[in-house]
């Protein structure tokens, strides 16, 4: 009886090591920083589906971040928050599309994980540098970063509305990621 | 007689469809589109005061920003902190009629005797005052995880622990 439960543990113990070897391999995973960072964006800029249609309906979406001082250069996927929980990838930048497209009247919210390859270097930013956003329809926008903070996860106070034309960036950070690090940046006139 | 009586009044039918007043062709005040999405020519803008409301005593505080549509009709949106705008449709009353000043009032629009008063020009409007959402936040409760060294730590004291007693168990077996 008591050989079976040591089994037990040592089964349980290797499915914990395990799960937590898959987290390591998330934050450090080396293919998606080299798919992210030196593949071309093409592929992701339209929907496959739109390669069956004759028309291409253009839309002005977000699909590109970059802030070269710090090597962040991602795709951007739309998200959303179902039941207070937000969608997240690992495969670029997010976008909250329920705040306005970046560029428009409003504070405009993208955010990604803190690993490498994403925004693991976003905690460096400096005021004045500049992001770059780039839309479906082709063009670029930019913004000069005005301040960086660090919030609790609880702060929802980052999202509020703006007057003017702001964009947020965040990321986790702080002990165990149980903070966050919050770019604010605002439209280069 | 009868037909010329007819076509007397087929004239004056006619001749009036050419002197109806915008807010009768359209059968109520004419669109002023909405501040959400406003049109127009900005004549008045300020970031933050405190502003009169047509037909409202109180005094609020907040953004406000005035539209001219037209040379009769003129869009004013208010936005306060909380969120809940006012937006202020104004036409001006001085071509209108009092029926179609009456017909107004009865649907809710106030009668201002001048509109200099409130930086407009020098002569009588209707106002009429619907509520908008201003400031679209975001409701949520908190943030993204963007992050899982937390989870990492866990899974690790996790596997650290039942190793820990597997060996103990082990050992004590012994």
């Amino acid at each position: 009886m008591k050989n079976a439960f040591n089994i037990f543990l040592i089964t349980l113990s290797i499915v914990f090591f395990t799960l937590a070897g898959f987290q390591v391999y998330l934050r450090l995973n080396p293919s998606r920083t080299l798919a992210v960072s030196t593949v071309g964006f093409e592929k992701y800029r339209y929907p496959q589906v739109f390669d069956q249609v004759d028309e291409i309906v253009v839309l002005s979406n977000p699909i590109r971040i970059q802030i070269e001082d710090l090597g962040i250069n991602l795709p951007i996927f739309q998200s959303r928050i179902n039941n207070d929980v937000w969608e997240t990838t690992d495969k670029g930048a997010s976008y909250l599309v329920e705040t306005p497209v970046p560029g428009d009247k409003g504070n405009s919210v993208i955010y990604g994980h803190n690993w490498n390859g994403l925004f693991a270097n976003l905690v460096n930013t400096k005021s004045g540098q500049i992001v770059k956003v780039e839309y479906e329809d082709g063009s670029t926008k930019e913004f000069v970063v005005d301040h960086t903070s660090i919030v609790g996860p609880d702060n929802s106070e980052i999202l509020a509305f703006s007057e003017k034309p702001i964009l947020t960036i965040y990321t986790c950070t702080g002990f165990l990621d149980s903070q966050r690090f919050v770019v604010v940046a605002t439209l280069k006139q | 007689m009868n037909k010329n009586k007819s076509i007397l009044m087929v004239t004056a039918f006619a001749l009036s469809l050419g002197f109806v007043s915008p807010v009768e062709a359209a059968g109520g005040a004419p669109d002023f589109g909405t501040c959400v999405a406003p049109k127009g020519e900005v004549i008045a803008s300020y970031a933050n005061g405190v502003h009169g409301i047509p037909g409202k005593r109180e005094t609020f505080k907040g953004s406000d920003t005035v539209y001219k549509i037209s040379q009769d009709v003129v869009l004013q949106c208010f936005c306060p902190e909380n969120g809940k705008g006012i937006q202020t449709n104004w036409l001006r009353a001085k071509d209108l009629s009092k029926t179609e000043i009456a017909k107004l009032r009865k649907q809710g629009w106030v009668y201002i005797a001048t509109g200099s008063v409130w930086g407009l020009d020098d002569v009588a409007y209707l106002a009429k005052n619907v509520e908008y959402t201003c400031k679209a936040g975001v409701a949520t409760k908190g943030l993204a995880n963007t992050g899982n060294l937390f989870l990492l730590n866990t899974l690790l004291l996790g596997g650290m622990t039942t190793a820990a007693l597997a060996f103990l168990l082990k050992k004590f077996r012994k």
